[in-house]
Parts: C-alpha cells; sequence; structure tokens
C-alpha cells in the first residue's frame, strides 16, 4: 500500500503537466484541473484510512532503505492534513474557474496551482530534512507565479515582500539543514530523532533548532516574523489568496511540529518557552491587527496570522491535550480560512468592493448568502454547534489543564476579539443600509442591489461582457455562479464537523499521540520493527 | 582549509548581511544571492572537506578513501533552486521598478497604505485607482496589468520620499 504514498504526491503533479499541454481552451484545461483535484482527494481519503488502519506507512524512494535514500512517511498528522489541503485544493480548482480571468489563466494558473499542492502534500509526507526544503521550494516558485501574473502596481508591491521575506527565511532553513547534516551526518528525520540525542555539542544543536524556529517561523508568520503576510494576501485574486491562507502558512506551523517534536527535544523547555510566548503574542498581535482594518482581504489576512497562534499553543504547551487541540483547530482553520475569504470575494462582486464602508444592505437583498456568511464567521468565532467551538473548547481545556493562568486568559481574550471584526463585517457589509452609490450614475440609495451593478458599470470599459455577466450571477442571488459551488461544500463540512465532531477529534488525538511520542514512526521510518524488513 | 573556507563564509556572511540592510532592493537582491551562496557553502563545509579524493568509487575502497558526496548534491540541489528563484525575484524587482518608479524599499508602500487598493466588481484583476483616490474616481490611469513607467504620483508622497531617498543616499 506504500505506492499511495507516491500517488498521493505524483497527482498532481502530473495533473499539472496534463492541464499545462491539455488541448483545448480555458475550460478544458479547468476540467483537467478540477478531475485532477478529485483524484487527490480520492487518494488521500484512502491513504488517511490506510493510515488509520494500519498505522504509519513508509515509501522508499528508489529502493535506497532508510537513512541512506529519501523516504515518504505517512503518519495520521501528515495524512490527516494531506487530506484537508486535497479538499482546500479541490474547492480552489473549482472557485478558480470562475474567478480567474482568461487572460491570467493562460499564464498556467491551473499547473501552478497543482504544484503548489504537490508542494504542500510533499512537505506533508516527506520523511527526509532536505526533501522538505525542495518541497517547500517547490511550494514557494508556484506561490510566486501563483501571485504575479496579471499583478498590477499593488500586488508587485505586495509581491516584492512576500517574496523577498520568504526567500530570507529558506536562506535561514538551508544554512541550518547544512549544519544540521554536519552534526550528524544524516537528513532522515527519523534517522537524526535517534543520533541527535548523542552530538556532543548539545549547544550547538539548541543553535541550530533556533535557526529552524526562525525559518519555520518566518514561513508560517508567527508573530515577530509575518510582516510579509499583511503586505501581500490582500493583494491577490480572491482564490489565491484563498488557497494561500488556507494552506501556506499551515505547512510551516506543520514543520514546527514536526521538527521540535521528533527532532529537537533535547532542550524542550526553552524552546517550549519560546513558542508559548510567541504563539500567544502571535494570536493578540493577528486580533489586534484585523480590528484595526477596514478592508475585508486584511481583516481576514490579520486572521490567518492570530489563528497560527492557536495552533502552536498545542507546542508551546507540550501536553497530549493541547497537541490534539491544536491539530483539531488546524484542520478547522484552514477551511474557514479557505472559506471566508472565497465568501468576501462573493460579497465583493455583490457589494462592488472590499472595503466596509462602501458596503452594505447584502442582508436585504441576498439573505442566503448572508446567511452562509454568518454561518463561517460563527464558526471561526467558535459559536457552539460549529467546528470552531470544538476547537477552542479543547484548547481552554488544555489550557486549564497546564495551570497556567495567563495563557488561558489570552486564550479567552484572543477568542472574544476575534468575535469583533467579524461582527464588524457582519454589520457594515451586510447590516447596514447600502451607501448612496458615489457615483451618482445609476445606483440609488434605495436599492441596495445596484451597488454592484454600479461596481460592474465602471468596470464594463475595460472587461466588457464578462463583468457583467459576473456582476448578474452575484447580484441576482442566483446560484449560477460556480464559486456557490466551493462555498457551499465548504461550508457543508465545517457544518459536518460541527455537528459531529468525534471521528476528527479522534484523528486529532491520534495525530498528537504519533507527535509526542514518535517510536512508531521511527520504527516505522528505520523498518526497526517487521514492516520494512 | 576548513579555517580559511570558515573565515571566508564569516566575511561573506557579513558583507550580505550588510547589504541586505540596505533600503535598496537592488542591494538587497545582491545580498540575498550572496547569503544564497554562502549557505551553499556552509553545507559542503559542514559536510566535511577531502582532499584529492573520489567520491564515486568501485567496489572495493581506494586506498586514499574517498569524498562524500552528498554535500555537492545537496549545494547542486540549492544552487538550481537558487538560481530559479533569483532569476524570478529580480525580474520582479524589475517589473516593481518598472511599474513603481522607485527601488527605494520605503518608498513601496502603496500595497500597505489604507485604501490602497479598490476592487471593482466585475474586474478580477482588480484593476488600481491610486491610493489617495476618493471613490467616486473612476480609475484615470491604465488597467494595472502594464507598468507604467513613472513614479506614484500622488500627493503627499513627494515630500516623504524625498526624504526617504535623501536618507538612502547618507546611508
Amino acid at each position: 500500500m506504500s505506492t499511495l504514498l507516491v500517488v498521493c504526491v505524483l497527482i498532481p503533479i502530473v495533473t499539472a503537466a496534463l492541464a499545462f499541454l491539455w488541448p483545448g481552451g480555458r475550460r478544458a484545461r479547468a476540467r483537467v484541473s478540477i478531475v485532477g483535484m478529485l483524484a487527490l482527494v480520492l487518494a488521500a481519503a484512502l491513504l488517511l484510512r490506510e493510515v488509520m488502519l494500519h498505522g504509519v506507512l513508509v515509501a522508499h524512494m528508489g529502493g535506497w532503505n532508510a537513512p541512506m535514500g529519501i523516504t515518504l512517511v505517512a503518519d495520521p498528522l501528515g495524512a490527516l492534513l494531506v487530506a484537508v489541503a486535497a479538499l482546500v485544493g479541490l474547492a480552489v480548482s473549482i472557485h478558480a474557474v470562475e474567478d480567474i480571468p482568461d487572460e491570467v489563466a493562460v499564464n498556467g494558473f491551473d499547473s501552478f496551482l497543482h504544484l503548489l499542492v504537490a508542494g504542500v502534500v510533499g512537505a506533508f509526507l516527506t520523511g527526509d530534512i532536505f526533501n522538505l526544503y525542495v518541497w517547500f521550494e517547490v511550494m514557494l516558485i508556484s506561490s510566486f507565479a501563483l501571485m504575479v501574473p496579471g499583478g498590477d502596481r499593488v500586488r508587485l508591491d505586495g509581491a516584492v515582500k512576500y517574496i523577498v521575506l520568504n526567500l530570507v527565511s529558506t536562506v535561514i532553513l538551508l544554512t541550518s539543514i547544512g549544519l544540521l547534516y554536519g552534526l550528524t551526518g544524516t537528513l532522515n528525520m527519523a534517522d537524526l530523532a535517534g543520533k541527535l540525542p548523542g552530538v556532543e555539542n548539545q549547544e550547538l544543536v539548541t543553535v541550530v533548532s533556533v535557526l529552524f524556529l526562525i525559518a519555520f517561523g518566518i514561513k508560517a508568520a508567527v508573530f515577530p516574523l509575518f510582516f510579509w503576510l499583511p503586505a501581500s494576501y490582500h493583494t491577490l485574486p480572491i482564490s489565491v489568496s484563498a488557497l494561500f491562507a488556507a494552506l501556506m502558512t499551515k505547512v510551516g506551523v506543520y514543520a514546527l511540529l514536526r521538527t521540535f517534536t521528533l527532532l529537537f527535544t533535547g532542550d524542550e523547555a526553552l524552546i517550549r518557552g519560546v513558542v508559548l510566548a510567541a504563539a500567544l503574542a502571535t494570536m493578540v498581535v493577528g486580533v489586534l491587527g484585523a480590528m484595526t482594518h477596514t478592508d475585508m482581504r486584511r481583516i481576514l489576512a490579520y486572521h490567518v496570522i492570530s489563528s497560527i497562534g492557536f495552533m502552536l499553543l498545542g507546542l508551546g504547551l507540550g501536553s497530549a491535550l493541547a497537541m490534539s487541540a491544536s491539530i483539531f483547530y488546524m484542520v478547522h482553520g484552514i477551511l474557514v480560512k479557505a472559506l471566508l475569504f472565497m465568501l468576501i470575494g462573493l460579497v465583493a462582486t455583490a457589494g462592488g468592493s472590499f472595503e466596509l464602508g462602501r458596503l452594505g444592505g447584502l442582508y436585504r437583498t441576498r439573505p442566503g448568502f448572508s446567511m452562509l456568511f454568518l454561518l463561517a464567521a460563527l464558526a471561526l468565532v467558535g459559536i457552539p454547534p460549529l467546528s470552531g467551538f470544538w476547537a477552542k473548547l479543547a484548547l481552554v481545556e488544555a489550557g486549564i489543564a497546564s495551570g497556567a493562568g495567563w495563557v488561558l486568559a489570552t486564550l479567552l481574550l484572543t477568542s472574544l476579539l476575534t468575535f469583533v471584526p467579524m461582527i464588524r463585517i457582519w454589520s457594515e457589509a451586510f447590516w447596514k443600509d447600502a451607501p448612496p452609490a458615489a457615483n451618482g450614475s445609476d445606483g440609488e440609495p434605495g436599492t441596495p442591489a445596484r451597488g454592484g451593478a454600479r461596481g460592474a458599470g465602471d468596470a464594463a470599459d475595460a472587461r466588457g461582457a464578462r463583468a457583467d455577466g459576473s456582476s448578474v450571477a452575484g447580484t441576482g442571488n442566483g446560484g449560477r455562479d460556480a464559486r456557490l459551488v466551493p462555498v457551499i461544500g465548504l461550508s457543508l463540512v465545517l457544518l459536518g464537523i460541527g455537528l459531529a465532531p468525534g471521528s476528527l477529534l479522534e484523528l486529532a488525538d491520534d495525530a498528537a499521540a504519533g507527535l509526542l511520542d514518535p517510536r512508531a514512526y521511527i520504527d516505522g521510518v528505520l523498518g526497526t520493527t517487521g514492516e520494512n524488513p | 582549509m576548513e579555517i580559511v573556507l570558515g573565515g571566508l563564509v564569516g566575511v561573506l556572511m557579513a558583507a550580505s548581511v550588510w547589504l541586505m540592510l540596505s533600503r535598496d532592493l537592488v542591494k538587497f537582491l545582491f545580498g540575498l544571492i550572496l547569503i544564497g551562496n554562502v549557505a551553499n557553502l556552509v553545507i559542503f563545509l559542514a559536510g566535511g572537506l577531502t582532499l584529492g579524493a573520489p567520491p564515486l568509487i568501485g567496489a572495493e575502497e581506494p586506498a586514499g578513501g574517498y569524498a562524500n558526496a552528498l554535500p555537492q548534491a545537496l549545494v547542486l540541489t540549492a544552487i538550481v533552486i537558487g538560481f530559479a528563484l533569483v532569476s524570478f525575484t529580480l525580474i520582479l524587482a524589475m517589473r516593481a521598478w518598472q511599474a513603481l518608479g522607485t527601488t527605494d524599499v520605503d518608498e513601496m508602500v502603496i500595497a500597505e497604505r489604507r485604501g490602497a487598493y479598490t476592487w471593482v466588481a466585475g474586474d478580477r484583476l482588480g484593476s488600481v485607482r491610486s491610493a489617495s483616490d476618493e471613490p467616486s474616481e473612476r480609475p484615470d490611469d491604465e488597467p494595472g496589468d502594464r507598468p507604467v513607467d513613472r513614479p506614484d504620483g500622488e500627493p503627499g508622497d513627494g515630500a516623504g520620499g524625498g526624504a526617504g531617498s535623501d536618507a538612502g543616499a547618507r546611508s
């Protein structure tokens, strides 16, 4: 069954090539892209099932066994995250058909989308630290190619910061991998786990671990290192924002979880303290940033940062309870971020702007859609029957169990503050009356629905019939906008998690147990038990 | 040999950090290129140096020992990846310079300015109005997907920008 691991990595790569070479227009390529994502979701689901049934799955590349060759490993955490990433990839690939205009998609949008997902999946599945770096690069270069084409001045400006700061992180990661190899002579993570405690110079190991903390911290947008994220995420097309917000930072979080539970366990107290402080600061700073903005995309970008803090809390506290809660939160966070970004894209289509001041009256014109947004917003905040509630409940339990009152206080305060920007979006964009049409053209104050038409009128010169058509789909409360498909799909998944959190909680428990006691992982990779003689 | 290379790593690292602290994007990128090479040297050095021994050997071990080929393979991979990233970034920097009219990172702030980005429904490319636009103004410049070879023509930006470049010249 270990071929399943290779299949999960290969599907997006093959689909990327197919989507690039496929004859026919945009529609045909998009169809290839969606079919590829469906196949990946299927393979990832099979992988997850296999890992749940039979434990850690291992595949050795090129017939070189563990410490020598590159190994792919699926433990419960990796398999779970691959499944979630595939789901988000599917949602984005459907969303992009309508969202990304043909003249931009012609630059290979679908291919790079799949390559990015390949990078994410590869990073979740690899058992080799240098290979992890390579997957990070695959992800990074595809993300560049997704963000820049079709870009205007603002996006170029954001892209410069995103790219430059991510390259700095890459160099730090590469250097620390080099030093790690110098210390131990191996790159296989399971092998490293066995060899690092035996290294003479433990101080140097701590130094290297701090380098890893910084490199992955930049990728994950942890507190003092997050500046690239709010500088760039709001400049992207919505499909790309949703994809990045859902997946990119989480790979950084995953890498932190993996390296600091498997490799750098020697100086636990120091690292735990640093991670805990950074996690709490990330939570608070992120949510404060979200409160200061009026552009919906910037609000959500800061929410992404805030949620990274919640995901690192498990590593900071170090208990099985907290780790499991953080993993649950990670799954919830990935899905809800993708959903919210897609929703605000629809809000902006209906209302003509991302600026809260220019929006309004959407509840009157589009009640069904408003309910979808409310559902997603409440899921993010953590109102009881929704998925965020279980995640935060588990985190609060872990906070109580840890006995650190200030952790608990920060957690609750951040949760409360998370509510504020979401409620502001709700009251500004949905509840208040639509602002009078600033153009003085066809939009009258009394007819809020005209907001969208006004915007479309502006753009009609530039974009012609297409702009008009999409705006009609947006304002007309109808389900004809293809972007509603992934939105409704993700909402149902979140609702499902909220109503029946049991199986995901179990999965998260398994994943946390696998992190805190990596023996199964190490034995699986090195073949010290029966599976790979 | 290790001492020499170690010293070289130190000097190059210092030089690249100095370059990367610059406010000029181009200097920063030179620093980034340099530090990428420093990272490669670090891998090479950390993998251990072996003088005059072959990395590829036959069935029996040669008398003079053999060199570890893995660090070189890693460095090669890193060089290829680094080359791709650097080429992309240089092109991006050029596009950014064409579009923004500056390489001074203190002036490259249009994305982060409040209300910098006015998105218009239906226009999925998100054509830009300049940051100080009133909502009522129509987008008067070209759709943003063509680079505009002129500085950000905003009122109030001149003073700040001028001060920025003065400071840049001093440093």
